[in-house]
């Protein structure tokens, strides 16, 4: 997928601006708080109708503006796409091809994006969640029926805690349990299952960037740590063993999860994480390769959705550049180089000489975006 | 004074299900316009229905009898049983035409958030009608939520507890949840999952 053309009005600090980007390397430079995470948010909007800050919907709306308007033309293997976002106080409307959508679930897969932003970071270092979230959607991205499965389960997951304070305060008897063991383990078996085989082909994408990215003989490997499964024993993923692990777990804490009255045990405890030579890379990754393994994950997981779906998504790259040492940033442009289009932001003016790639570089200015071309603004 | 009276109906009308204050107010000007005749036709028609109607002593579907239309005909299959959450469902799946068997009206599905256990549904008729007649068989047709699910799971264990009847669960055309938003391949998916008998 590529944009062709994107025209922004009243969009955080941009008062109004046409920007055609290039097919491949596009570099948005500018000095700090000018404007260039705003224009990835953009794109980033266009895609997922959200944003990637934690900010209201209407904070996207230039200050003293009543509504604002994101505008793209989308070139989907050969098919173009116009898609007219616009934001209001309370409302947003979402147009296709000039009609209109009404349902964000319908809209799912319209326009793809990757995003790296120095909130990626804590993929390697933060808490689960973060990890859970990252792999979720990586998984739900390319298969809906695992988002609706998630949606399932978290619901199956409140009616069953409800449940277990009720059998503590001795109001249910414990017998009414049985069902909603059954549901969780169903419903968290499928999920657990996708998780396994997602890892599985991924794990190989990430090895092989990782490889060129980061370290040529360098060894990746991701575990996943199944609350279900204890340590040293050995899980192949089959749906049965699954299932079979999660009901004896289930008997295992079920005690406990009533004194708690919460569910000890399924896909929404599990972690991931990841070894590099010298073991977790949570203890012993120093800043760079922390950030270059996150960032290896998810080229990855762009790799792995461009394979499956037969395009590569767009990549957004916020900050990325900076704090790699050249060597490094030497083999990122490499990469690039072959993924399809590509958004990067930088304070560095010089980035595209340091990285040695042909890029199409937009200079951000209190929120204009001008192309530069051979240092002159056109 | 001649505004009171009117709010009273606004707020009447407020409390039935999906109807906001702006619909209720054109209901209620609506009222107030028509010949009093017509008015008065739905009051009574009102009245009617809640001093007529009452549950089927058998399988809980709404009636005017104590036996409803459907356990008194003697047409009906008796020994085949349909089991749904609502006597709305009833009328779903009999408007279709082409099932002949008997229905169970359960009044809702487990739901612990709602506090609905075994005990706030009507199963205990359920259990007793089969001890006492002849059944084949039993069609679980609970909704396709995570309640309907567990109410269905529920009821099966039960029922093969007791006997060797068939159990079997209906295969949805829509998806699970009940939301139409998740497209077509989860309800594919869900299809040819459907259709099982219940062990
Ligand atoms: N709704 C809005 N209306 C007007 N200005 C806004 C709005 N939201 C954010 N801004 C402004 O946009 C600027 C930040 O832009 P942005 O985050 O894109 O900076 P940046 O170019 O990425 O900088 P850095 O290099 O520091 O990351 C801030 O000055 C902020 O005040
Ligand atoms: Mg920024
Ligand atoms: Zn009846």
């Amino acid at each position: 997928m590529e944009i062709r053309r994107l025209s922004l009005q009243h969009f955080r600090n941009i008062r109004s601006c046409i920007v055609v980007p290039g097919r491949g390397i596009n570099i948005l430079f500018g000095d700090n708080g000018q404007g260039k995470t705003n224009l990835l948010e953009a794109i980033y909007f266009l895609s997922h109708l959200g944003t990637f800050r934690p900010t209201a919907q209407k904070d996207l709306v230039r200050q003293g503006m009543q509504w604002g308007r994101v505008e793209g033309t989308i070139e989907d293997q050969g098919v173009p796409k116009d898609i007219l976002l616009t934001i209001g106080e309370k409302e947003k409307g979402v147009r296709v091809n000039g009609k209109p959508v009404s349902r964000g679930v319908d809209y799912y897969g319209t326009f793809d994006v990757t995003l790296f932003s120095p909130e990626t970071l804590n993929l390697v270092r933060g808490a689960p969640e973060g990890r859970r979230r990252f792999l979720d959607r990586a998984i739900y991205s390319l298969d809906r029926r695992y988002l609706y499965d998630l949606k399932e389960y978290r619901k199956i997951l409140q009616q069953r805690n409800v449940l277990l304070r009720l059998i503590r305060e001795g109001r249910v008897p414990r017998r009414e349990l049985t069902v909603w063991n059954e549901q969780l383990v169903r419903t968290g078996s499928r999920i657990l299952q996708r998780r396994y085989r997602f890892l599985k082909e991924y794990v190989e994408y990430c090895t092989g960037i990782f490889r060129q990215l980061v370290h040529k003989e360098g060894e990746l490997r991701i575990l996943y740590h199944a609350t279900l499964v204890r340590k040293g024993e050995a899980m192949t993923g089959g749906l049965s063993e699954i299932q079979e692990k999660f009901m004896a777990g289930i008997a295992a804490v079920v005690d406990r999860e009533i004194q708690g009255g919460t569910t000890r045990i399924g896909p929404h405890l599990d972690d991931l994480s990841f070894e590099v030579a010298h073991g977790p890379a949570k203890s012993f990754a120093s800043q760079g390769e922390s950030r270059m393994l996150a960032l290896a994950l998810t080229l990855s997981e762009a790799r792995f959705h461009s394979e499956k779906k037969g395009a590569p998504p767009v990549l957004l790259l916020d900050d990325v550049a900076s704090e790699l040492d050249p060597v490094h940033r030497q083999r990122l442009s490499r990469f690039l180089c072959r993924m399809g289009q590509v958004f990067l932001t930088t304070t560095d003016k010089d980035l595209d000489e340091k990285m040695e790639v042909s890029s199409t570089r937009f200079l951000v200015e209190r929120g204009e975006i001008t192309l530069v071309k051979n240092g002159e603004k056109l | 004074m001649e505004a009171s009276s009117l709010n009273r109906l606004i707020e009447e009308l407020k409390r039935l299900p999906g109807i906001g204050t702006k619909t209720a107010q054109r209901l209620a000007f609506f009222l107030m316009k028509v010949p009093k005749e017509r008015a008065l036709g739905l009051a009574r028609a009102i009245e009617e229905v809640k001093e007529k109607v009452r549950f089927c002593r058998r399988c809980g579907n709404l009636s005017e009898n104590d036996l409803c239309g459907i356990c008194s005909d003697s047409r009906r299959d008796a020994a085949l049983i349909c089991v749904v959450q609502e006597a709305m469902d009833v009328l779903a799946i009999d408007r279709m035409g082409e099932y002949r068997g008997v229905f169970h009206v359960l009044h809702g599905a487990l739901s612990p958030i709602d506090n609905i256990g075994p005990d706030e549904l009507n199963l205990r008729p359920l259990m007793e009608r089969l001890e006492e007649t002849e059944v084949r068989e039993v069609i679980l047709a609970t909704n396709p939520t995570i309640e309907g699910e567990a109410t269905a799971m529920y009821l099966a264990r039960l029922i093969h507890a007791k006997r060797g009847i068939k159990v079997s669960r209906i295969a949805h055309g829509i998806p699970m949840g009940g939301h139409l938003e998740y497209a077509d391949e989860v309800t594919l998916s869900k299809a040819l999952e459907g259709r099982r008998e219940i062990q």
